[in-house]
């Protein structure tokens, strides 16, 4: 319970936890306890959320907008706290700070069968209602933009190849990373095979296809209260194709299961008592899922230095990933049985 | 500090329901443990499910949730060691241990196997949705020196307290006595311990489905294939044969 309190303590400490800062959103604070990379106030108006804004206003903007639109259909997301100028944010020594609402419930638990058929079927209900947001920033619209991003991922990882055979003394992470890289590569080809020969950019076409995705559905984004599921954090939300979405969400909610098809049909069924997918899709999310993000997230995080991890934390990590390789393989292909895919 | 806060709040709520945190000097000697001593443990066990049962955390931050866990993990043991056996099929085995493997795996996959059936038979899905509904807490340790009873309950530490289902810290007790070598009658200590607990027959089917479950077995074989320890073969095989000459209890 106590050791991912404090993991985001740099960040944490970089908040000012002032009077004045909460006075802004007219709120008597008592007590304030960190969670990741949040604090939850005690306050004369119930429990809220503080954080620390590390994007800019007109991303905030954007996120507003999405929640808004999300709100007329489907209310199990978070809401702003508005200041006393009836503003979402206010701007505090020079940092940018929002309020929100504490929802009531508990984390998602991707062990749990019950949180996970939950989880899924809100998440079909979370689609429908983000159906048909638009928004005029061109980095949130990923849509149309994931075979050419395959493709540039594909170059990042041969560049890292050649950094780590550049290397006269290779470490740990560059030996395991060197006798797998070509593994992954092909994998990637054979992922962007798959999304040529569907039709995924017939889907991006079809308005019915594209939504709001959340974008960062780890489970503790999804909390569940009274047996339904809601869906805070939307900072890395992107306009997409859902089974994006569901991609991710689905691979997430296996890989610590030994990327178990059973539980992976269960979220389909579950997702779809509230919305619909066709078979080009199941095409589709069947390409993106044969993409070893984990991997490729893990080497670019180390060969870009983008996380300030120790080095065997880094080792550890792809170590786990790469033993999951068969688990995985496996999994694709009773996955493509199963959903009967050419 | 928040973390201070966190444990205040659970420990006044176990305070505020009986139960104290403190030492336990019990000493219990397991050769000689007789089964009315294994059920007053199971009584005790599941005085303390009634008393922290509905424990909702200090403003929203909870203890570790672990329900379905166990049976997830046991999931994946099968689905490597089916591997595991499957490759030693192809490529004949490569030492001792595998050739113990070749001849008896199949064997441990399908109990493992069955009891996973077992469980999901017995409504498994059902009794998760139960303990997330009544807020189940589980021990996660449930010995003697763990937890006791005199006047008041007694615990010994709040780090293995988390969410779970209360059926779970029973096949925790029995694992423990089945490893010290006992032998009792498991099935009626199950069916009592669910008695204690106010639970329906699927519970005991479900904790004989866990109890059955070839764990320290399984957990061999995923040491030998992530070489987790720093054991060689013939050190993976003994232990192995250790484990099968215990091993003598299947209720389904």
């Amino acid at each position: 319970m106590f050791e991912s309190r404090y993991r985001d303590k740099k960040y944490l400490s970089q908040y000012s936890l002032s009077v004045e800062l909460f006075e802004e959103f007219s709120l008597k604070v008592t007590d304030v306890i960190p969670v990741r990379n949040v604090y939850i106030l005690c306050t004369d108006k119930g429990n809220k959320i503080l954080k620390k804004i590390d994007y800019s206003i007109n991303d905030l903007e954007y996120i507003n907008s999405a929640i808004k639109f999300i709100k007329d259909k489907f209310n199990r997301v978070f809401d702003f706290v508005e200041t006393k100028d009836n503003k979402i944010y206010t701007i505090f020594n020079g940092d940018v700070y929002c309020v929100m609402n504490l929802i009531d419930g508990r984390e998602c638990d991707f062990y749990n069968a019950v949180d996970v058929s939950i989880a899924a079927k809100g998440l079909g209900e979370l689609h429908s209602a983000a159906e048909g947001f638009k928004y005029n920033i061109n980095n949130k619209v990923v849509c149309g933009k994931t075979i050419d991003k395959f493709n540039r991922k594909l170059e990042e990882i041969e560049f890292f190849k050649s950094i780590a055979n550049l290397h006269e003394n290779k470490n740990e992470f560059d030996k395991v990373f060197l006798d797998n890289v070509n593994y992954y590569s092909d994998l990637i080809k054979k992922s962007i095979e798959i999304l040529n020969a569907s039709s995924y950019y017939k889907l991006c076409s079809e308005e019915d296809k594209v939504v709001l995705c959340h974008h960062d559905l780890a489970y503790h984004n999804i909390l569940i209260y009274n047996d339904e599921a809601y869906f805070i954090d939307f900072d890395y939300a992107i306009i997409d194709l859902k089974v994006h979405d569901l991609c991710n969400f689905i691979i997430k909610a296996i890989k610590e299961c030994a990327f178990d098809i059973e539980k992976a049909d269960l979220i389909i069924k579950d997702y779809c008592r509230s919305n619909i997918l066709d078979k080009r899709e199941f095409e589709v999310l069947y390409g993106l899922m044969t993409f070893p993000e984990d991997f490729y997230s893990i080497t670019r995080d180390y060969y870009t230095r983008r996380k300030e991890w120790e080095e065997e934390a880094f080792v550890e990590r792809l170590n786990k990933r790469v033993l999951n390789k068969e688990d995985k393989e496996e999994f694709l292909e009773e996955f493509k049985k199963k959903f009967c895919i050419d | 500090m928040a973390i201070d806060k966190v444990y205040d709040s659970l420990l006044d709520y176990l305070g505020q329901n009986g139960i104290k945190v403190g030492e336990i000097d019990t000493l219990v000697n397991y050769r000689n443990l007789t089964e009315e001593q294994a059920l007053e443990q199971l009584f005790i066990i599941s005085e303390f499910h009634k008393k922290i049962m509905g424990y909702n955390g200090y403003m929203n931050i909870r203890l570790d949730n672990k329900t379905g866990r166990m049976i997830e993990q046991y999931k994946i043991y099968n689905k490597k060691l089916k591997r595991d056996i499957k490759k030693i099929k192809l490529n004949t085995p490569e030492n001792q241990f595998e050739e113990l493997l070749l001849e008896i795996g199949d064997v441990y996959l399908e109990r493992a196997e069955n009891c996973i059936e077992e469980i999901y038979k017995w409504d498994y899905i059902d009794l998760i949705s139960r303990s997330m509904q009544r807020v189940e807490l589980c021990l996660g340790c449930t010995d003697f020196n763990h937890i006791a009873k005199d006047e008041s309950i007694v615990i010994s530490t709040l780090n293995n307290c988390c969410y779970n289902m209360v059926e779970i810290d029973c096949v925790y007790f029995i694992n423990k006595l089945k490893k010290k070598g006992l032998t009792m009658n498991w099935e009626s200590l199950i069916y009592k311990y669910c008695d204690f607990e106010g639970l329906e027959c699927k519970s005991a089917k479900f904790i004989s489905g866990l109890v059955s479950y070839p764990y320290e077995f399984m957990k061999c074989c995923s040491r030998y294939r992530e070489n987790k320890k720093d054991w060689d073969e013939l050190k993976y095989k003994e232990k192995l044969l250790k484990i099968i000459e215990r091993d003598n209890y299947n209720l389904i």
